[in-house]
């Protein structure tokens, strides 16, 4: 590590300088935590539900039976956060005691969290696991319910919003924003509720399904690039350090990938694979290295010349260990200033496929599925406007910490 | 009765075709002064339609949702081709429109038949003249006159096995055939220069239907030879005539006897058709018909509500309502319409599959199907359940047989019985087959572009939920759901068919469909029982044994439910009100523009 | 200079078989076979065997039944497996079930272990267990039968001279002979050539003859001797017809033979006679004779009808011994190039990209043309407008530095980058198209009905009226990207000694901006070249799709929809080749422009 902090506080130090990029920052936390926190901010599963003398906590056994495999890690992230958070100040207690940085400690911190994710994941996975998942809890509609047990006092305690991200209202299609409905309709506690944002199709809340929606962009912006920049940092290096064959072979490589109009190369491979948003995080994964690749070979070909280089050599330090523990930590910071750019792009990709009819599975919630319903007759004009805001605001956060990484780390841009 | 069923792809975009729409009522008459027909013979100058006369440079404004696959009347399978055809190509007999029993004589002027419809024997019109049309290098072709050499072509290029119209020749085919010299059921010859016999094989319901209007008669002067006017070949069973007539140069141009004449197609944006002034029949009333491409249904939608097409499909319910309430319907400038389209809509299982091979498991899945729901909620009303695999209305739909009630109790309870028991408590039921577990889950395919299909889906998913079935809605693009399809590489599949007046049941329910990679039968759906009875009515001549037969085949179909019959729902639209007598029939397109009529001209130019 | 460019020019050729190769990979990877969904497109499911027939034809044609890369069909011996195919053909639906019951108990027999075996080698979905199932046996039955048709149908002419072994074999029994000729006619979809192509060769005579000798072999007895003066008006009237230069005449005249003089047209296309004679008669005899010979039978035929069928299959081998046995510098020539991959890279090289998939036919070069017209003017308009605005933006925020002006300007651009094109284009039509708000602009295409009628100015007018909102999509993201890098790239300039050498020095500051760093400012600009003939050829999908506008963005979503693959593939190539060369124009202006920068300076790091 000792390698990198210095740079790392410089540029931090930089950052910091940049009031729209720590704005950005600020916003970017939020995002996520609406992302993870969807369903405590809207789900049609009451937090407490009594009746008749029976109580249920629909809500909680629900956390652990999503249908996207998505939600049920965004799920765990839910369940993870309290325990991280107790664990992190009484950790951090004893961190001062012992006067260890604050970089560090964040650090710690942050790999804490992704820990427990891990491990609850893992945990919950096993279905004989999950708490009792009979099928009133996975399928909990209150008029089902209140069939078997006649008509009683039901109290139920539901989230903010009281909407689930696939709940249908046939009542209720198309509604606009503001719609709440006529007292007369209601047959379920959650029914008297307003749609904030208005309603789609099949009735799904829009505010709900914007809410939801957050997990699916952030997921396949993250994922995506995570993954070509893997992918780019690696061959970049390979080609870089090793140059000759292995360079001329990979130079080409990149220049024939590269030669594809990327968003047309996507589009083909989606759709002769067909639909899935895995798929999709792959394919941009797959289709984004090359860029990423060039930048970082040609930052290893100017490290390499540095004499630290030469001096791992001299001690005997294995070619892996040269490029990974000594190069690469200099040489990342192309990729990292590519990444929040990379974020914004992979997001505006899946909405425009998913506008095109590519997107993720029905009905999973999507900002770009939305869209496409919005495109679909323009009369509904919250279909197009919502989303639209939605993606113009993340990307814009994204760019934001792009400008403010890249300014912090090319001292040549630096103005 | 070109050829007897489609699969429906979008919500109806099928109908979209034959749209009309009002003039802007602020246009002046006096922007077209009464002047002399620019061109044209007396024909048209003499007719009158509802007392009308036409005016000079009076466009029909329609719109097609995308480009046709080609324009040769034979090689064309889909809906939109088959829309333009129908303007320029003729067959030799007309299913008739008001009485869709009888054919009316078209390019034939009479026929007779045996008492068993094995031999027909048909005379031409006399003096009908083909349209004028240039070769590639801009010559001229003779003037021609139609007569039985066309249609012994057209036929030959039907029968050869390499021309692409396996759509039509599959209806002359004999089904035990061994080689080539039984292959086809039928023979035709040209007698005379005005006379043609056509001898069936064997007798065969639709003889009638599939001899006098099995498809478009195509010029024999135009199709048989290449590029340079020379003949492509002079065999015309060879491959090498196939070939030719494969990639054809007029592949991309129409000639007909029809009304109109086929002037330009510019992909993607137009195809026009104008008048023929010299057609046998009374002449059509519009100088021509412009339809323009337009992709996105909405804006064909918007386009119809802002007087800008003649007549337009508005596919989407919602759209329908909505449209309502626009200024120009309400101000009486554009007439919104609704009307009967022969078709249904299904969700069909496949059967191959362990899961579907439980009757029981297709009966609950019908039960939890909120039909009811679904056609007030989607389709505002404008749809009706139905039963069994025939036309609601159609002698043969037999209205005694009740649709499957929505009740998900009973649902639950035949699924109880039939042993699918949540045993692992994920909340999904499964059962025993074939000594695997299997659970209740299973992919429906839907059509990715049709909203309307997506809401069905999601409903059914939420409700198969409520008794512990899991649906998982893979949407998919049109040529990518026909080739999973034709490979039985689904598990359940939401569709449309679209129906002809008479309709032969074998390609869609015969078992000797079931295991062909490419059949309609796509659901593989095998009945002894069926197949004994559609054999027997492909051989009966007899009306009423054949509404017998007819209804004992719906029944049957019911009992097994291989289709979740969904509903036949109305073809929505509008159309311009400057259009007069715009009526409605029974069969496609539903509507008949040669008897419209209008006060308002519509100029091409734009203002 | 130019051993640069040709050094150049030779880099390339590595690349492009990389994009050849990836294009093939892409084809690869669609689901089933490209052909499956045109037989049907547009709404009809096919219904018939026959529709197989056709799509293993064109299938054929398109070399899509050749091995993708390495072809060792002429290296294998496949007597044995027709021989198998050949039983389960000749076997009746019971049999085939009676068969199938005991290979399910696993017999010892070698034979049947066998046909086990070639059964399993078929994959029929679920095969184990439906053989165990005797509920299963029927419907296994016709699965078999239908896949070891498919079998024969993918072995094409490679199973010929084994079945032909198997025909001409004495000791072959009578029903595995009948089999054998099934699985020929799966195998061989076209056997004989009755008739000249258009234009006759001598090299077509040999086929042909082959043909109808053995036809008139079989029914010469059913045509009279024709009497002498009827002979010489047959001779006269064959040299007539042969003399025709029209050929549409000659057409007519064939019409107007009387059948019974076909013997005279045999004798004559069989004996010495002219190749313009033997062409008119084998057009007389093919016009008259619709199923010259017998190539399938019943499967209860009798011994003598197998014979003559045995024998037809013989006129049809023997002229073609030296296509179905090669030599074996040919069949190592096979090995390699006659294979899905290399009839690919053919196509693409010679720049010969066929006609499309679809139903037209049309050819794709004119496709891509018609397309390539609608696009490009908009691409070029949204580049002017790209240019025009970004670059003096950018400098007038980067001469003011730090000023309100800057941060506004700068602010706005940033906002401008983050908008999706697409989003953009949708709350435009939202907007100012559809009539619910505002309709300034029309919703879709790019010209009114009926423009084509219009003056020019008035048509110019009408197609500036449509075009406005793309064009601001399609400029609006770029120009913020652009305007933002001409801004630092001046500010780049403006911090060079030389200007400030310049400003010292008393130079007035308009002409320090606009003669010295201007000119330096630019040249960065330049490398964006490199994206613009690509951006003019590729068009953009989304928002030609958003406004129905029938570009290259366009044909590229339909060609992707439609599964239209010769086009798919003529336009990723083209694409591809447009960016190389637009790489290379770039730097070589780069060279230009800049004294700096030299060829010997630049080569493989660009």
């Amino acid at each position: 590590m000792s390698a990198g902090e210095g740079f790392l506080d410089i540029v931090w130090a930089q950052f910091k300088k940049n009031r729209f990029a720590l704005a950005a920052l600020a916003v970017i936390g939020p995002l996520f935590l609406v992302a993870i926190f969807a369903p405590l901010l809207a789900s049609n599963q009451p937090l407490v539900y009594q009746q008749g003398g029976e109580t249920l906590y629909p809500w909680f056994r629900a956390l652990f039976n999503p249908d996207e495999p998505v939600d049920f890690v965004f799920n765990m992230a839910l369940l993870a956060t309290f325990p991280w958070l107790a664990g992190t100040l009484l950790l951090n207690w004893l961190w001062k005691r012992r006067h260890t940085p604050g970089r560090v400690r964040v650090l710690r911190s942050a790999g804490l969290f992704l820990l427990l994710l891990a491990a609850l994941c893992a945990l919950f996975s096993f279905p004989a696991l999950r708490p009792d998942n009979r099928y009133r809890a996975r399928t909990f509609t209150e008029e089902q319910f209140q069939a078997r047990t006649a008509r009683q006092e039901v109290t139920a305690i539901y989230p903010l919003i009281p909407f689930g991200p696939t709940e249908q209202d046939l009542d209720a299609i198309y509604m606009p924003p503001g719609h709440a409905k006529d007292p007369a309709l209601q047959r379920k506690s959650n029914d008297g509720s307003t749609h904030w944002l208005g309603t789609d199709n099949t009735g799904h809340d829009v505010l709900t399904q914007m809410i939801y929606g957050t997990r699916i962009s952030l997921t396949v912006g993250f994922v995506a690039v995570s993954l070509y920049i893997t992918i780019g940092v690696v061959i970049g290096a390979l080609a870089g350090y090793f140059g000759g064959l292995v360079d001329i072979v990979i130079c080409r490589l990149i220049e024939v990938v590269m030669l594809f109009p990327s968003f047309f190369l996507i589009l083909t491979l989606v759709a002769l694979i067909g639909p899935s948003i895995y798929i999709i995080m792959a394919v941009i994964g797959i289709t984004g290295w090359p860029t990423i690749a060039r930048l970082t070979r040609g930052e290893v070909l100017k490290q390499r010349t540095i004499d630290y280089v030469a001096a791992a050599q001299a001690l005997g330090a294995s070619h892996p260990r040269i490029i990974f523990r000594h190069i690469l930590v200099n040489a990342l910071s192309p990729a990292l200033v590519a990444a929040p750019f990379g974020v914004a792009g992979a997001i505006i990709t899946e909405a425009g496929l998913s506008l095109l009819g590519f997107g993720v599975r029905p009905p999973t919630p999507s900002w770009g599925t939305l869209l496409r319903l919005g495109s679909d007759n323009y009369h509904y004009w919250w279909l197009v406007v919502i989303p639209s805001l939605a993606m113009f605001f993340t990307v814009t956060i994204f760019n934001l910490i792009g400008n403010g990484l890249r300014d912090a780390m090319d001292p040549r841009l630096r103005v | 009765m070109k050829r007897s069923l489609f699969l429906i792809v979008a919500a109806l975009c099928l109908s979209a075709f034959p749209g009309c729409r009002p003039a802007e009522s602020d246009r002046p008459d006096k922007e077209n002064p009464t002047q002399a027909p620019a061109k044209g013979g007396d024909a048209a100058a003499k007719l009158t339609l509802g007392g009308v006369k036409p005016a000079p440079n009076d466009y029909l404004v329609l719109g097609y949702p995308q480009d046709p696959d080609t324009l040769n009347g034979i090689t064309s399978s889909d809906t939109v081709s088959e829309a333009f055809s129908r303007w320029v190509y003729e067959t030799l007999a007309n299913q008739d429109y008001k009485n869709p029993d009888k054919l009316e004589p078209a390019l034939a002027e009479k026929w007779e038949f045996d008492a068993d419809k094995l031999e027909f024997t048909i005379h031409l019109r006399k003096g009908v003249k083909w349209h004028p049309m240039r070769l590639p290098n801009g010559k001229l072709l003779p003037e021609t006159e139609f007569t039985s050499r066309d249609v012994t072509f057209s036929f030959d290029c039907v029968l050869n096995k390499h021309v692409e119209a396996a759509h039509i020749r599959s209806y002359y085919e004999n089904p035990a055939a061994t080689g080539d010299a039984d292959r086809y059921r039928v023979r035709v010859r040209a007698v005379d220069k005005y006379t043609v016999k056509v001898q069936w094989t064997e007798p065969y319901f639709l003889a009638a239907e599939f001899t006098l209007g099995g498809f478009g008669i195509i010029p024999r002067h135009v199709y048989s030879v290449d590029a340079s006017g020379e003949p492509i070949s002079f065999d015309f069973t060879s491959k090498e005539f196939a070939d030719g007539f494969n990639n054809h140069w007029a592949n991309k141009l129409m000639c007909g006897t029809g009304p109109l004449i086929f002037k330009e197609w510019t992909r993607e944006q137009r195809l026009v058709l104008e008048r023929n002034e010299n057609y046998w029949g009374a002449p059509f009333y519009f100088s021509g018909v412009l339809y323009r491409c337009i992709s996105n249904p909405n804006t064909a939608t918007q386009l119809l509500l802002q007087n800008e097409l003649d007549f337009a499909a508005i596919s989407e319910k919602d759209q329908f309502l909505q449209s309502k309430n626009n200024a120009n319907v309400v101000a009486g400038k554009v007439r919104l319409v609704d009307y009967a389209y022969p078709g249904y809509r299904y969700l069909g299982y496949n059967l191959q599959r362990d899961l579907f091979k439980d009757k029981a498991f297709r009966m609950a899945l019908a039960h939890a199907m909120p039909v009811q729901k679904v056609i007030d909620e989607v389709f505002k009303k404008l749809a009706e359940p139905l039963s069994g695999p025939f036309q609601p209305g159609s002698t043969a739909y037999d209205a005694s047989i009740q649709p499957i009630p929505y009740n998900l109790d009973r649902a639950r309870q035949i699924l109880d019985e039939a042993g699918w028991k949540d045993t692992d408590g994920d909340g999904i039921r499964d059962k025993q087959l074939n000594g695997k577990r299997v659970p209740a889950r299973f992919d429906l395919m839907i059509y990715s572009d049709a909203p309307a299909y997506r809401t069905i889906a999601e409903i059914f998913k939420e409700e198969t939920r409520k008794i512990g079935v899991e649906v998982l809605i893979s949407p998919a693009k049109w040529a990518l759901m026909l080739q999973k399809l034709r490979k039985r590489e689904f598990d359940a599949a939401m569709l449309g068919w679209a129906l002809s007046w008479k309709m032969d049941p074998y390609q869609i329910w015969h078992s000797s469909q079931a295991e062909m990679p490419d059949s309609s039968n796509h659901v593989a759906y095998k009945n002894p029982e069926v197949d004994k009875l559609i054999e027997q009515l492909r051989k009966t001549m007899d009306d009423k044994k054949q509404i017998e037969i007819y209804h004992k085949i719906h029944r049957l179909i019911h009992d097994d439910q291989p289709y979740l019959f969904l509903f036949v729902d109305r073809a929505t639209g509008g159309h311009d009100a400057r259009l007069e007598n715009v009526q409605f029939y029974k069969i496609r397109p539903c509507v008949d523009s040669r008897e419209w009529h209008s006060r308002t001209p519509r100029t091409l130019a734009p203002n | 200079m130019w051993t640069y460019i040709l050094r150049r020019l030779l880099l390339m050729i590595p690349t492009l078989f990389g994009v050849t190769i990836v294009s093939f990979c892409i084809m690869q990877l669609a689901p089933g076979d490209p052909l499956l969904n045109q037989l049907g497109s547009g709404g009809m499911a096919g219904q018939s065997s026959q529709t197989r027939e056709a799509f293993l034809l064109q299938k054929r044609d398109l070399h899509l039944d050749k091995p993708l890369v390495l072809n060792l069909h002429y290296f294998r011996d496949y007597r044995q497996p027709v021989n198998i195919a050949a039983w389960f053909l000749s076997r009746s639906d019971a049999q085939l079930q009676a068969e199938l019951a005991e290979l399910a108990q696993d017999p010892k027999d070698p034979a049947q272990r066998q046909r086990l075996h070639f059964l399993r080698k078929l994959e029929i979905p679920d095969f184990a267990r439906r053989l165990a199932d005797p509920q299963q046996r029927a419907s296994l039955a016709a699965a078999a039968r239908a896949l070891v048709q498919v079998y024969c149908e993918d072995l094409g002419e490679h199973g010929v001279p084994a079945a032909m072994a198997l025909l001409q074999t004495p000791a072959t029994p009578l029903d595995l002979r009948i089999g054998a000729i099934h699985a020929l006619n799966h195998m061989v979809v076209d056997p004989f050539v009755y008739t000249y192509s258009r234009t006759p060769t001598e090299a077509e005579t040999a086929r042909i003859l082959a043909a109808w000798s053995r036809w008139w072999e079989l029914s010469k007895g059913k045509y009279p001797p024709i009497d002498t003066p009827h002979r010489q008006e047959l001779v006269q009237r064959l040299a007539d017809l042969a003399a025709e230069k029209s050929r549409s005449r000659l057409f007519e005249e064939l019409g107007y033979l009387d059948p019974k003089d076909m013997g005279f047209f045999a004798e004559r296309l069989l004996g010495p006679s002219t190749l313009e004679e033997r062409f008119v008669a084998s057009l007389a005899l093919r016009s008259y004779i619709p199923y010259p010979l017998q190539l399938d039978l019943p499967a209860d035929a009798s011994a003598e009808m197998v014979a003559t069928v045995t024998a037809n299959w013989l006129a049809h081998y023997q002229p073609r011994l030296a296509e179905y046995h090669p030599g074996l510098l040919r069949k190592c020539w096979y090995l390699v190039s006659d294979t899905q991959y290399a009839h690919m890279v053919w196509r693409l090289v010679t720049f010969n990209f066929g006609r499309s998939a679809l139903k037209t036919r049309e050819p794709v070069s004119q496709k891509i043309w018609d397309a390539v017209i609608v696009s490009a003017p908009l691409m070029v308009m949204a580049e002017l407008v790209i240019y025009l605005v970004a670059v003096p933006l950018g400098i007038v925020c980067a001469v003011h530095r730090a000023g309100w002006t800057d941060r506004l300007v700068s602010l706005g651009l940033f906002l401008l980058y983050s908008i999706p094109p697409f989003v953009a284009g949708m709350l435009f039509l939202l907007f100012f198209c559809y009539g619910d708000y505002l309709r300034w602009f029309p919703m879709f295409g790019l010209h009114s009905p009926g423009a084509e009628q219009l003056p020019f100015w008035d048509y110019a007018l009408d197609y500036l009226w449509h075009a406005v909102l793309p064009i601001t999509c399609l400029s609006l993201f770029s120009l913020a990207g652009m305007a933002m890098y001409s801004r630092t790239s001046m500010l780049d300039v403006i911090r060079q000694d030389y200007i400030r050498t310049a400003r010292a020095k008393g130079v007035a500051e308009s002409k320090v901006i606009f003669k010295h760093a201007l000119r330096n400012a630019l040249i960065p600009i330049v490398t964006l070249f490199s994206s613009f003939l690509p951006a003019m050829l590729g068009g953009s999908v989304l928002i030609e799709y958003l406004f129905g506008i029938p570009g290259m963005g366009r044909l590229s979503w339909a060609s992707i929809e439609q599964k239209d693959f010769p086009t798919l593939m003529a336009l990723i190539y083209v694409d591809a080749i447009v960016v190389m060369i637009s790489i290379l124009l770039t730097d070589l202006m780069y060279v230009f422009v800049d004294p700096r920068i030299s060829f010997g300076a630049q080569g493989e790091s660009k």
